[in-house]
């Protein structure tokens, strides 16, 4: 059997293992190692502390929390019809990413292999897809000009945090592969 | 800790016949009292607080303070901060509270935009700083004060550390080594697969491992 996977070694800082991984644990000096060292560092971690606050800092919080709510109300718009909040910004939003949609699917797109060459001089290709892109780009910006960033998050049309490094990791490795190409590509660019 | 499946919507019964599943909204007779309120689950307490009783969702707020605040602090190393975004937090589930479903337990949900909320501080913030009483501040009464202070600075290194991990390994490493939440409730909190989840921990450790070598 080869060594212990990472999910194995992870298991195995919980419950034991089982067979045939707990026989290759019990056999193998290195996957025993790696095992301690893990367990050494997560006990190391669990000793850091939240340090405790005042009893008093409980005793107050709800407090300070409604009173947040209530300034909260105060700014923004009822709460009693939400809907009403989200008309205008998600009519904004869904004709801005339907701009963009025809824009990208519409419209030339500039190739990763575009020739500079046969670019004439004082123009080049990078211009040109600026120019071509320009239009909608700017309808777009006049549209969302008035969007709330809050608002559009609540809308799930933003990039969350780690979105492009989950995507990233769901990649295949040919995809990896041609990823980096395009990477270069845009770098050298 | 966080027991899976404790905070569904079927409840405890405190009134037999009214409050066994979630309330509808408007149509149920409320508790009006704050011992019933307490006495109800995170549930019943959603689905009354949904209704516009903010007295419902203090009840919430002091059920999970600790924990959302935790999980702040374990993102911005101080009390001020931690303080802040923890009520920001709970803002945060007060104005969501009408979209909540249920499909995951209160908690969950509330360390989910604890997480986000601690998250986006601190990708805006930097790195988070440390409090004087946290690091510095030695107690000569102690048996070792050498040992302590050697401890302390040891703890702050390993706060260092974890502070430079990557976000989705910062996560999953103080959800897991300090709220012992399962790879599964993970998952959903940072809404990826357990697989990935598991991942990001091991490389958690392994890193956080190489950063500060294996002893103390």
């Amino acid at each position: 059997m080869s060594h212990l996977s990472p999910s194995d070694l992870l298991d195995a800082l919980e419950a034991p293992l089982l067979d045939p991984a707990a026989r290759h644990l019990t056999a193998c000096v290195q996957c025993r190692g790696e095992l301690a060292s893990l367990e050494r560092m997560l006990r190391e971690v669990r000793q850091v502390d939240v340090p405790a606050p005042s009893p008093l800092f409980w005793e107050h919080f709800p407090r300070r929390v409604s009173a947040a709510i209530e300034a909260d109300r105060a700014q923004g718009p009822s709460r009693a019809a939400p809907w009403r909040r989200w008309r205008v910004p998600a009519a904004a939003v869904a004709t801005a990413a339907m701009v963009t949609a025809a824009g990208l699917l519409l419209g030339p797109r500039p190739s990763w292999d575009t020739p500079t060459h046969d670019v004439p001089p004082g123009r080049s290709a990078e211009t040109d897809a600026v120019m071509i892109d320009d239009t909608p780009w700017t309808l777009v910006e006049a549209l969302a000009d008035d969007l709330d960033l809050d608002d559009v998050g609540r809308a799930g049309l933003m990039i969350g945090a780690d979105t492009v490094e989950l995507a990233a990791a769901q990649l295949t490795a040919a995809e990896h592969v041609e990823l980096l190409r395009l990477l270069e590509a845009e770098i050298h660019r | 800790m966080v027991s899976e499946g404790t905070h569904r919507w079927l409840v405890t019964d405190v009134s037999p016949g009214r409050w066994g599943a979630r309330v509808p909204r408007g149509e149920a007779e409320t508790p009006r009292d704050a011992d019933t309120l307490s006495a109800l689950d995170d549930g019943s307490l959603v689905a009354i607080a949904a209704d516009g009783r903010r007295d419902a969702f203090d009840v919430i707020v002091e059920r999970h303070q600790r924990c959302v605040y935790a999980v702040c602090y374990r993102f911005t190393g101080n009390h001020e901060d931690a303080s802040d975004l923890a009520q920001e937090s709970f803002v945060r589930a007060w104005r969501g509270l009408p979209r909540f479903k249920g499909q995951s337990a209160l908690s969950t949900w509330l360390y989910r935009i604890a997480v986000n909320v601690s998250l986006n501080h601190v990708s805006v913030k930097g790195v988070p700083t440390e409090s004087l009483t946290e690091s510095e501040f030695v107690d000569v009464a102690a048996e070792d004060p050498r040992a302590t202070l050697v401890k302390r600075e040891r703890a702050a290194a390993v706060r260092r550390a974890i502070h430079a991990l990557p976000r989705k390994q910062r996560a999953t490493l103080v959800l897991r080594a300090y709220h012992d939440l399962s790879h599964k409730q993970i998952a959903e909190i940072l809404g990826s697969s357990v697989g990935a989840v598991k991942a990001n921990f091991f490389h958690a450790l392994a890193n956080l491992k190489k950063c500060l070598g294996t002893e103390p």
